[in-house]
């Protein structure tokens, strides 16, 4: 469009660029200094939220590991005195068919006779118990009748010997195991062909010392038996004694509370009524809620770190306009347009931005991954935050820089005279 | 010497530019508070009562400003018609309103009354954009203090009056140097000009100024603060120029300078109250075609 006074004058975009990237190449320390407010808060932010995420990981996983891993299925304590045995006699292989159900299996406390006598020697006459190793205390060693499922639900590991199995279950073989710390007191520190302990003065062989049981940890101080041998020798369980079997199921992480609402009616479909479930106290609402107190500490930091941000970018686009009254001036005075003065502080003030943001972004960046190496966690930061962040820094520099930018508009031409 | 063979370029008929206040203080381009809304300024604004114009705006807005612009500088009605490469003087002591007749020229302040014909057009009434585009093309401006950008080399300095033109990186590099070429600062042209000597730096604006080949250029006391050597050399480029045929117009009390002038203006100082300063207190003193004076000038004693 040409007027009288000949075409009008034009910046173009790449002019603009190059006079805005001449500015910062010129000025590096006003340059430096504005934006180093502006950088500081973008690496603070980014740190934060990368932060959040690597520590929210981390706590995650840290309460999964702590999650219930277990649930036990036990006969209702409402109603009349349940059977002796209240379960069908599949009942193992019903729960394992429930999804989240890796093993399961039936236990008891088998209820010894009075005086109850767990010694390493047979008791002759009711006696004082007499041996090497001197009787433990009478009773102190519960004895627990459980089959191989529950070995296997329980995740019993032995220290010596091995675990009784389906064979040992079916031909009721009284055999039995022993807890590192029942072993311990009752005297048997290697385990031979001839080790057996007497529960009442009924010999059972010793075939294995449990070393551990991550899922039931009082087997350690028990003598464990099969339920067949249990049932050939003590009779079947008393559930009116509070003896009554419970089945301990072994769920993956997570699963508890599912299966703890399907074990019954998988049990028992007519009447799920009959059994309780025991879930362990779940650490997953504490783990919400330190994850969540975490979040909000760092979000209302976050947020402060924003609105100081915000200041910041303010003084940055402020700093740019501030000062060069002269130069605008001659800018002016050589043809430039109110339009092109403000196109040109927008683009120095995006470009500052920019520049910034991609410091600060890096700078944070940094900081999670060193905090996270330090630790030895691995660091997690959402990418969709960190690399749109210099943009998003610009584009509020941009924004703050409006109304300065109109402010440097107005700038006369005289304004270059002055000198 | 404006004649038939000569036309016009320039034409000035009863240009005045106010004070911003009443207040008879000319102050004389120092800056200056300016009390926004006071009495002095209600007064400004009743005798520019209706004008909307660039430069009433533009000083209404910089009361506002903390630190303020020096007060515009101020001239009585003045007449002068340039013609095309001519070398004009304004003369006169401090304060009698060069500074603010060359803004007017240069189309840096609007003018509060009068009207300015440039090549026939009229200029006053024109917008932004226009003056923009006949700033950049048209006139060539070196203030008294030229301003440079300090962090920038003296050939990105030059480029910079062509940065608005629409043209070419390339292009416009090849003018610049040319300017720089003009100006004798060819091989300074990658110096930052923060490191360049007050007559560089003086030649330097004098090539941004020609650098986009205008058909005017104005010089505010080019050789203001520079001594007898530099003062000689800048004035012996400018009358270079002129024998060029560029048309220049020079506000200086240089007599070096007078004797290259086809025309000197000589501004009076005016009664204390602007408005009613007449043209009289002006004169237009036509001198012969140029370099009649030429011999004699340089040599007399003031």
């Amino acid at each position: 469009m040409t007027t009288p006074a000949g075409a009008p004058t034009r910046l173009r975009w790449r002019d603009a660029a190059a006079e805005a990237a001449a500015f910062v190449v010129g000025r590096p320390l006003r340059v430096t200094l504005a934006g180093l407010g502006t950088a500081l808060v973008t690496a603070w932010f980014v740190a934060i939220l990368g932060l959040i995420s690597t520590t929210g990981g981390q706590v995650a996983s840290a309460f999964t590991a702590r999650l219930a891993s277990h649930v036990l299925l036990v006969p209702a304590r409402t109603g009349p005195v349940p059977a002796a045995w209240p379960y069908p006699p599949d009942v193992e292989q019903r729960l394992r068919s429930l999804h989240g159900v890796r093993q399961a299996g039936v236990f008891w406390p088998v209820d010894l006779p009075r005086p109850a006598q767990v010694t390493r020697l047979p008791v002759s006459g009711g006696g004082p118990a007499a041996g090497p190793a001197g009787p433990a205390a009478p009773g102190a060693d519960p004895v627990i009748a459980a089959t191989p499922g529950f070995l296997a639900a329980a995740g019993v590991m032995v220290s010596q010997g091995r675990l009784f199995d389906d064979w040992d279950q079916s031909r009721a073989a009284r055999v039995c195991l022993l807890g590192a710390a029942a072993a311990r007191s009752l005297g048997v520190t290697v385990l031979g062909p001839r080790s057996a302990v007497y529960l009442n003065s009924v010999r059972c062989s010793v075939i294995g010392i449990i070393g551990g049981a991550a899922r039931w940890p009082a087997l350690l101080r028990s003598v464990v038996l099969p339920t067949s041998a249990a049932i050939a020798i003590f009779g079947p369980p008393e559930p009116a004694a509070g003896a009554a079997p419970a089945v301990l199921i072994q769920v993956r992480a997570g699963a508890a509370a599912v299966v703890a609402r399907q074990a019954p009616f998988a049990v028992s479909p007519q009447r799920p009524g009959r059994y309780a479930v025991r879930v362990p106290a779940s650490p997953r609402r504490l783990a919400a809620g330190v994850e969540g107190l975490l979040t909000g500490l760092f979000r209302v930091t976050g947020w402060t770190s924003l609105g100081i941000g915000l200041a910041s970018v303010l003084a940055l686009a402020w700093t740019s306009a501030v000062g060069r009254g002269p130069e605008f001036g001659l800018r002016r005075a050589v043809g430039a347009r109110r339009r092109h003065i403000a196109m040109h502080l927008l683009g120095e003030v995006g470009l500052l931005g920019l520049l910034a943001g991609l410091v600060g972004a890096s700078a944070g960046v940094a900081v999670v991954v060193l905090t996270a190496w330090a630790r030895g966690w691995p660091p997690v930061i959402a990418a969709q935050l960190v690399l749109p962040a210099p943009l998003a820094v610009a584009a509020t520099a941009m924004a703050a820089g409006l109304v300065p930018a109109l402010y440097a508009a107005r700038t006369p031409p005289a304004r270059a005279l002055d000198g | 010497m404006t004649g038939p063979d000569r036309p016009a370029l320039l034409r000035l008929r009863g240009i005045s530019l106010n004070p911003p206040g009443q207040s008879g203080a000319r102050t004389g381009g120092r800056p200056r508070r300016v009390r926004h809304g006071g009495p002095a300024d209600q007064a400004g604004r009743t005798s520019q009562a209706g004008r909307t114009s660039q430069a009433g705006r533009a000083g209404g807005r910089a009361a506002g400003h903390r630190r303020l612009p020096p007060a515009r500088p101020a001239v009585g009605p003045v007449d002068l018609t340039v013609g095309a490469g001519e070398l004009v003087l304004v003369q006169g002591p401090s304060g009698a309103g060069k500074t603010a007749l060359l803004h007017v020229i240069a189309l840096l302040e609007r003018p509060d009354a009068g009207s300015y014909l440039l090549d026939d057009l009229a200029v006053i009434g024109l917008g932004d954009r226009d003056l923009a585009a006949l700033r950049a093309r048209r006139i060539g401006v070196v203030p008294q203090r030229p301003p440079l950008l300090p962090g920038r080399t003296a050939l990105d300095n030059v480029m910079l009056a062509l940065l608005y033109s629409g043209a070419g990186v390339r292009q416009r590099r090849h003018r610049a140097l040319d300017a720089l070429d003009l100006v004798g600062l060819a091989d300074q042209a990658a110096v930052l000009a923060g490191g360049l000597a007050a007559g560089q730096r003086r030649r330097v604006a004098i090539a941004r100024a020609l650098a986009p080949a205008p058909d005017l250029l104005v010089c505010d006391n080019p050789t203001a603060d520079l001594d007898p050597a530099l003062t000689e050399q800048v004035i012996g480029l400018l009358a270079g120029l002129h024998r060029d045929g560029r048309t220049v117009v020079i506000a200086t009390d240089d007599q070096l300078a007078a004797a290259y002038a086809t025309q000197r203006l000589v501004l009076g100082l005016a009664g204390p109250r602007w408005p009613g300063a007449g043209a009289g207190a002006d004169r237009t003193i036509p001198l012969g075609p140029p370099g009649s004076l030429g011999r004699s000038g340089p040599g007399e004693p003031p």
